[in-house]
């Protein structure tokens, strides 16, 4: 493969990938024992590889994806696995009217999470501290990778993704959209906070999320079940499956997902961005073509701004001819910084945070599998 | 009269924080999507849409007062899914005229809807939506009896979840951009949508 201009020497590439190992190792395997530590290592040391190949190349896309990919259905068959434990179905059981909370349902459902929180802080609850501790975690990822969550970390991210490159070359192309269109997802999530407020309901699980297709949880009148069923299925295989199947856009991400316009929101707390050189940028649009979740306009490109919505998933940066388009850190103290110094942070922190994250389910599916293979 | 103006108030400060809850999902997106972007204007804004509120009140507290014990729950709750219907509709058709002023017909319909008032509007018709609070107030006035105290009770009620309402003008200074105008418009074109959804399943 032509390398990149990005591409590092080996050398530093094997010693930025061992520095990772060691690092998630080192964060994640403690807790850990026997076959359960084994499939820990084995995956840091997958990780590790992916990595390597990233900082050798230079080209982030087709690794990120790997990884990204194999988290995301990890995470799946984790979900339905503990739900076989807990429920002995993996579909819809009548007798749970429980909704579990995601990532994506907190953001939706923050202003509810606030007066939960005021009331345990109140009453002195402590045990129900616990989305406020969740608060700080994501509190803390958000520092670190904000809006890079969206193409690290997220299993929705990686489920589009993955049926975005199905295809070699979309076969119905779409570059723009109409005006405004790409703000949807924050239309959703001021609608989502608002509703769950009034309605003391986490309103996105219980209409949009696409997952609860094969669970429980519904409202048990039958009218309103279907239509939930209904929600639940067009927006799963239109905006996960068949839109990015067809154009290789991530639909979900780009028009539904609220958490995403979320953390771009939250996100500009992070330092790091995605900029574009206005000295080497050419105007060719490669990088609007290539980009899965609409985040350069054509008016936006020739101002060389990047959307707020960008999720630093590295597509344009390897597309782009002139090597135009990269990651950079604000703020004064990095001012000074050259522009691989800011790529090989964020690489590093994104690998580092994706990686702590899947090392939550990933290596226990590996077990399950093995186990499974080994009769 | 002033025992009954205060104890208004005490019940509206005690539930404010629902009628916030309430009031926030139609206030908000207008807020964006009017994009008047100075806390004058939108202080306007939110006061018209609280003397639609305040007329709603004191004309729900009179005639409630007023027919007293003969005016059975049952029947505000009908006039309470009627006025959620019609408030989604309001919002919805604002919306959509306002964030398509290209559009022909929007145009036209823009021309013909008193899209002026929309915020008096509004107050009036969130006024009559029948919450959990607005029941135990109405339940209490049946109790009291009498026009006049039904008014005086409301304008208390008014007052204590009125202050709860003064914090969603922190809105303003997101007003100012193109951005956030439209994508109030868009919330509230799915908020709207998503009341007539409630409305229709009855809920
Ligand atoms: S691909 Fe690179 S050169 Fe082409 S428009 Fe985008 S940033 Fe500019
Ligand atoms: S602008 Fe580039 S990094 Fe950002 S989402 Fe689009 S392709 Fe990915």
């Amino acid at each position: 493969m032509k390398l990149h201009q990005a591409a590092l020497p080996t050398r530093t590439s094997v010693v930025l990938a061992t520095v990772l190992f060691l690092a998630l190792v080192g964060l994640t395997a403690g807790a850990a024992n026997g076959e359960r530590l084994i499939a820990r290592i084995v995956w840091a040391g997958m990780i590790a590889v992916m990595a390597g190949r990233v900082f050798v190349t230079g080209r982030i896309s087709r690794w990120r994806s790997v990884f990204f990919i194999i988290l995301a259905w990890a995470f799946i068959v984790q979900f339905k696995a503990t739900l076989i434990g807990l429920t002995g179905s993996a579909f819809i059981t009548p007798d749970i009217q429980e909704v579990p909370y995601c990532h994506i349902a907190i953001a939706s459902s923050f202003l509810n999470h606030l007066y939960q929180q005021y009331l345990a802080f109140m009453s002195g609850a402590w045990r129900q501290w616990s989305p406020l501790t969740w608060g700080v975690v994501w509190l803390g990822v958000t520092l670190v990778l904000g809006q890079a969550w969206c193409s690290w970390a997220c299993f929705y991210g990686g489920l589009d993704n993955g049926f975005a490159l199905l295809r070699r070359k979309p076969l119905v192309k779409w570059v723009w959209l109409p005006k405004g269109v790409r703000d949807l997802p924050a239309a959703i999530l001021i609608a989502m906070l608002l509703l769950s407020l009034v309605t003391l309901k986490p309103i996105f699980c219980l209409w949009v999320c696409p997952l609860k297709l094969g669970t429980g949880f519904l409202e048990p009148d039958q009218l309103t079940r279907k239509l939930q069923l209904l929600s639940f299925a067009t927006i799963g295989i239109v905006f996960l499956v068949v839109l990015p199947w067809l154009t290789k856009k991530r639909a979900f991400c780009g028009l539904i997902c609220p958490f995403g316009a979320w953390q771009a929101f939250v996100g500009r707390l992070n330092p790091y961005r995605v900029q574009i050189q206005p000295d080497r940028c050419t105007q060719c649009q490669r990088c609007i073509v290539v980009c899965p979740t609409f985040a350069i306009e054509r008016e936006g490109l020739k101002q060389h701004r990047v959307l707020p919505y960008c999720n630093r998933c590295g597509e344009c940066m390897d597309a782009c001819p002139t090597d135009a388009i990269g990651y950079s850190l604000v703020g004064k103290p990095f001012a000074s910084l050259p522009p691989k110094t800011a790529r090989i942070a964020f690489l590093l922190s994104a690998w580092l945070i994706g990686g702590a994250v899947s090392m939550w389910f990933v290596p226990e599916v590996m077990v399950k599998l093995w186990r499974w293979v080994a009769g | 009269m002033i025992r009954i103006l205060l104890e208004g108030w005490l019940l509206g400060l005690s539930t404010g924080p629902y009628c916030l809850g309430a009031c926030a999902p139609f206030l908000v997106p207008f807020l964006l999507a009017e994009g008047a972007g100075t806390l004058r204007r939108n202080v306007a804004l939110v006061s018209e849409f609280l003397l639609g509120r305040l007329v709603a009140y004191l004309a729900f507290g009179a005639a409630v007062g007023w027919v007293g014990e003969t005016l059975k729950p049952h029947l505000s709750q009908h006039l309470a899914s009627a006025a959620l219907v019609v408030t989604s509709a309001v919002m919805i058709l604002y919306a959509v005229v306002k964030g398509l002023p290209q559009w022909k017909l929007c145009a036209l319909t823009a021309r013909r809807l008193p899209m002026r008032r929309v915020p008096f509007l509004l107050g009036v018709l969130i006024g009559i939506n029948v919450c959990p609070p607005f029941l135990v107030a109405m339940a209490r006035i049946i109790q009291l009896g009498g026009a006049a105290t039904g008014a005086v009770f409301f304008l208390g009620f008014f007052a204590g979840t009125t202050l709860l309402t003064v914090p969603l003008l922190v809105v303003s200074p997101f007003t100012r951009s193109q951005r956030a105008q439209r994508i109030g418009t868009l919330a509230a074109i799915l908020i709207g949508a998503w009341f007539l959804l409630t409305a229709w399943l009855g809920r």
